[in-house]
């Protein structure tokens, strides 16, 4: 089999351009259909127990398999997996584990499954839902190689979502400090009387304290 | 082990002291470099505010100089993404003379300011600064870059809660702690913007250029402007 490297070069290359999470999310997913032998993926974010968020999903019918799991009360990837770990539905059609949603599966032609555990991103658990027409497409012994790319594109994800956090945290840095000084010189308050004044005015208007130093400061600059 | 194995390894024996990561890993880099100061800086994309870890005292006031001055080597090397080298401040360095000439006042001979990057994703710099003039041997550049590598691995962890938890540092619970911020820096800015009727860019600009004209760091000028010692009206 090839070597992953390229590919994976070109997913960070797409990552490196994402906004977000979901946004990076969304490009890991596609990465899994393109290159993972999926014909559907998603990618989930375990916070709470019990509630997986989907970050990102390739199209509708993932969202149909999600509402499956909720009505049929479980299914492959509602729960957390470590890292490096994968449950999966090698063939929908006679699936003791989850045979309620397995055959619902099966009816929307979805003949297998795998899940895979993903780098925990945050301290939340991630997995990666990956779902073909075929029955047994993710059994194959070539597919070992497939699931340690897959980790390795969700370790990416990972990087560039610490990297996202930081810059973010930068950001919010500057603008609550700029925020502070425009409106300790409007209001002839002193920094600590600034800072009150934002928390107070973000509680009131339900708006972010970063979000309102925003428009401050955005509303501040001469046009 | 990987050499960045090794550094970080060591870091963390280290860990539980009054320093921070960030610190120690400035620390143990001025000591196996054997440079007299290593400076660590992290920065937006607009390549204002930043976040600093430095060695020590002086190492902390270098990296202020280029705070202060908005230019240098190691604003360069963020911004390029390349390795930036002063090997021979003291022969008449044409690019950046005022941060030169202050630099040669301090006794420092070279400066090697080195790109944080992940792909194509600029984060900073670590700054070596040696007393002595001369290019970095091979040796001591790969002990270098594996540093950088070292302090990127230290700035994505101190991202993750879950991370900084292992790392037993309790101080470290907000994704910029371990290194120094200077907040009255956008305050002021947001305080002269008012004062002069300028944008936030100016008002930056205007700080350090006061700061400059009093020889004076731009965090010493910006205290004074919160404090309303200065005025820009």
């Amino acid at each position: 089999m090839s070597s992953p490297w390229p590919d994976l070069e070109d997913l960070f290359g797409r990552l490196e351009r994402c906004e977000d999470l979901a946004e990076g999310a969304g490009a890991v997913a596609r990465f899994a259909r393109e290159r993972l032998g999926a014909d559907h993926a998603g990618l989930s974010l375990h916070g709470e127990p019990g509630a997986a968020t989907r970050l990102a999903l390739t199209d509708p019918l993932v969202a149909e398999l999600d509402e499956l799991r909720l009505l049929l009360h479980g299914g492959p990837g509602s729960r957390p997996l470590t890292e490096g770990s994968a449950a999966s539905v090698a063939d929908t059609r006679h699936d003791p584990l989850w045979p309620a949603w397995s055959t619902a599966a099966a009816g929307l032609d979805v003949l297998s499954v795998r899940v895979l555990g993903l780098p925990a991103i945050r301290g939340h658990a991630v997995t990666l839902d990956l779902y073909s027409h075929r029955p047994r497409t993710f059994e194959h012994d070539g597919w070992a190689d497939l699931g340690r790319t897959a980790l390795q594109a969700g370790r990416l994800l990972r990087q560039v979502d610490r990297v996202q956090n930081l810059r973010e945290a930068l950001t919010t840095r500057a603008l609550i400090g700029q925020a502070q000084g425009i409106v300790m010189e409007r209001h002839a308050l002193t920094s600590e009387q600034a800072m009150a004044y934002l928390r107070r005015v973000s509680q009131q208007s339900q708006v972010k304290v970063r979000d309102l130093a925003e428009r401050i400061v955005s509303g501040a600059e001469p046009r | 082990m990987t050499p960045v194995g090794r550094i970080l390894m060591s870091l963390m024996d280290e860990a539980g002291s009054d320093l921070t990561l960030p610190e120690l890993l400035c620390r143990s880099a001025k000591r196996e470099l054997d440079a007299v100061a290593v400076g660590l800086a992290v920065m937006a994309p607009d390549s204002t505010s930043e976040l600093v870890a430095a060695s020590d005292q002086s190492a902390h006031e270098l990296e202020v100089l280029q705070l202060t001055l908005g230019e240098g080597p190691c604003v360069e090397a963020f911004r390029t993404g390349r390795l930036v080298q002063l090997a021979e401040l003291g022969a008449g360095e044409q690019r950046w003379p005022a941060y030169s000439a202050h630099l040669l006042e301090r006794g420092v001979g070279a400066v090697f300011a080195f790109p944080l990057r992940i792909g194509g994703i600029r984060l900073g710099a670590l700054d070596v600064y040696r007393t002595r003039a001369g290019a970095l041997d091979d040796d001591d550049l790969s002990l270098a870059l594996h540093f950088v590598d070292a302090a990127v691995v230290v700035l994505l962890h101190l991202q993750d809660p879950a991370l900084r938890d292992t790392l037993g540092d309790r101080r470290l619970d907000d994704a910029v702690d371990g290194f120094t911020t200077h907040p009255e820096v956008h305050q002021a800015t947001g305080m002269v913007s008012v004062q002069a009727v300028v944008s936030l860019h100016d008002a930056l600009l205007l700080l350090r250029a006061h700061a400059y004209v009093a020889d004076r760091s731009i965090i010493e000028v910006a205290r004074d402007v919160v404090a309303r010692r200065i005025d820009f009206r």
